[in-house]
C-alpha cells in the first residue's frame, strides 16, 4: 500500500513539472497574440488614414440647411459636401476642426463651429468601416482626440469615440498616431474672440495635433 | 517477510496502471507542447516575414509613409532569399472584395515535400501605377523544410 501512496505522489509531482511548460505555452500564445494584434492595429490605422474614403462607399454631409423642410433634391444637391477624395486622416482632421468644443472656467461652452452633422456621419462612416476590417477578429476603440488649445480656465477640445466592444474579453493592445491639426494656433486664439482669451499669454507650444488611437480587444 | 498474494497483486496492478497512464499523459502533453512552439515559432515567422514585406520589399521609392507599391522584382528576389534558408513563401495582395491583385510563389512547387506552416494577414494602403490608394490585405503563407 506504501509503494502505491509514494507512486501516487512521484506521479504528482511529475505532472506538476509537466504543467510548467504547457503553462509557459499558454504565456507564449498570449504574446503572439499581442504581437499579431499590435502589428494589424498599426497596420490598420496607417492603411485607413491614407486611404480615401471613396474606397469605402464615398462619404458626403449636408451643411448648413439640416432641417428637413429644407430636404428637396435642390437645396440637398447645393448643401451637400462629397468628401470622396478626401483621406481618412482628412476627414478627422476636418471634424476636428469643425467640431472643437470650448470649456471656459469649467463649464461647456459647446462647438464653436456647427459641424454636427458632419460629426455624426463621420461616427456612422467609422463604425461601419471599421466593423468591416477589424470587427470580425477583434473588438475594437478608435479614439481621436485633440486639445489644440489649452490655458488657464480656457480649454479647446475634441474627442471623437467610435467602438465595438461586444463580446470583447481583454484589451490586446493600443497603438497610436499622431496628426498635426491643419490650423495655426493664433487663428484658433483670434476665432475664439474673447478679450480675456485674446489676453492671455499663449504658451509656445509645436503645431496642434491629434491624438489617434486604435485599441484591439480580444473577443 | 510474508507474501499477501491479493493485496500485492492489486498494488501491483494499480502501480503499472498509473505508471502507464502517466507515462501516456506525458508522451501527450509533450508532443501537444512541441506541436504549439512550433505553431508559435511558423506564426512568428509568418509575422515577421509580413512586416519585413511591408517595411521593405512593398515600401515605395519615394518611400511614403504607409502606402505600399507592388515591385515583382523585389518581392521576388525577397521570396528567393527566403527560399535559400529552406523556407517557402507565398505572397498575396488581396482587395476587401476578395479580388487578387497579385500573387507571388516560392517554393510552393515543391508544395509536398514542406509542411504548410502559417499564414498571416494585415492590412495594406496600396499604391496604383496611376497613384490612387486602395485598401488591400496582404496575405503571407511560409511553409518549411
Amino acid at each position: 500500500m506504501e509503494s502505491t501512496v509514494d507512486l501516487i505522489i512521484f506521479a504528482l509531482l511529475i505532472s506538476v513539472a509537466v504543467s510548467i511548460p504547457l503553462a509557459l505555452s499558454h504565456d507564449n500564445a498570449e504574446i503572439i497574440t499581442e504581437r499579431y494584434a499590435a502589428s494589424f492595429a498599426r497596420n490598420t490605422l496607417v492603411a485607413l488614414l491614407n486611404t480615401p474614403a471613396e474606397q469605402f462607399g464615398g462619404f458626403s454631409y449636408r451643411f448648413f440647411f439640416n432641417s428637413p423642410e429644407f430636404r428637396v433634391p435642390f437645396i440637398e444637391s447645393f448643401t451637400r459636401r462629397k468628401l470622396d477624395h478626401k483621406t481618412i486622416a482628412q476627414l478627422l482632421a476636418e471634424d476636428a476642426l469643425l467640431n472643437l468644443r470650448l470649456t471656459i472656467d469649467n463649464s461647456k461652452i459647446g462647438p464653436i463651429w456647427s459641424g454636427q452633422e458632419m460629426d455624426e456621419k463621420l461616427r456612422i462612416f467609422l463604425k461601419s468601416l471599421l466593423d468591416n476590417l477589424v470587427g470580425g477578429r477583434f473588438g475594437y476603440r478608435l479614439r481621436a482626440k485633440a486639445t489644440p488649445v489649452e490655458v488657464p480656465f480656457v480649454c479647446l477640445d475634441f474627442d471623437l469615440v467610435v467602438e465595438n466592444l461586444y463580446p470583447a474579453r481583454a484589451k490586446l493592445c493600443s497603438e497610436t498616431l499622431l496628426l498635426s491639426l491643419p490650423a495655426a494656433e493664433n487663428e484658433l486664439t483670434a476665432l475664439l474672440g474673447s478679450p480675456s482669451v485674446a489676453g492671455s499669454p499663449w504658451p509656445p507650444v509645436a503645431d496642434p495635433i491629434i491624438e489617434i488611437s486604435l485599441e484591439l480587444w480580444s473577443r | 517477510m510474508t507474501l499477501h498474494v491479493g493485496e500485492d497483486l492489486l498494488s501491483t496492478l494499480a502501480a503499472v496502471l498509473l505508471l502507464s497512464l502517466l507515462l501516456a499523459a506525458v508522451v501527450d502533453y509533450h508532443q501537444s507542447y512541441l506541436k504549439r512552439q512550433q505553431d508559435f515559432e511558423d506564426f512568428n515567422l509568418a509575422l515577421n516575414t509580413a512586416e519585413t514585406l511591408i517595411n521593405g520589399a512593398l515600401a515605395p521609392p519615394d518611400k511614403s509613409p504607409g502606402l505600399a507599391a507592388i515591385s515583382p522584382e523585389r518581392l521576388e528576389n525577397f521570396s528567393r532569399i527566403l527560399f535559400s534558408r529552406g523556407v517557402g513563401a507565398k505572397v498575396e495582395i488581396r482587395t476587401l472584395s476578395d479580388e487578387l491583385l497579385y500573387v507571388q510563389k516560392q517554393g510552393v512547387p515543391w508544395e509536398d515535400s514542406f509542411y504548410l506552416s502559417s499564414s498571416v494577414s494585415l492590412p495594406l494602403a496600396l499604391l496604383d501605377e496611376n497613384g490612387s490608394v486602395r485598401l488591400c490585405e496582404l496575405i503571407v503563407k511560409i511553409w518549411r523544410k
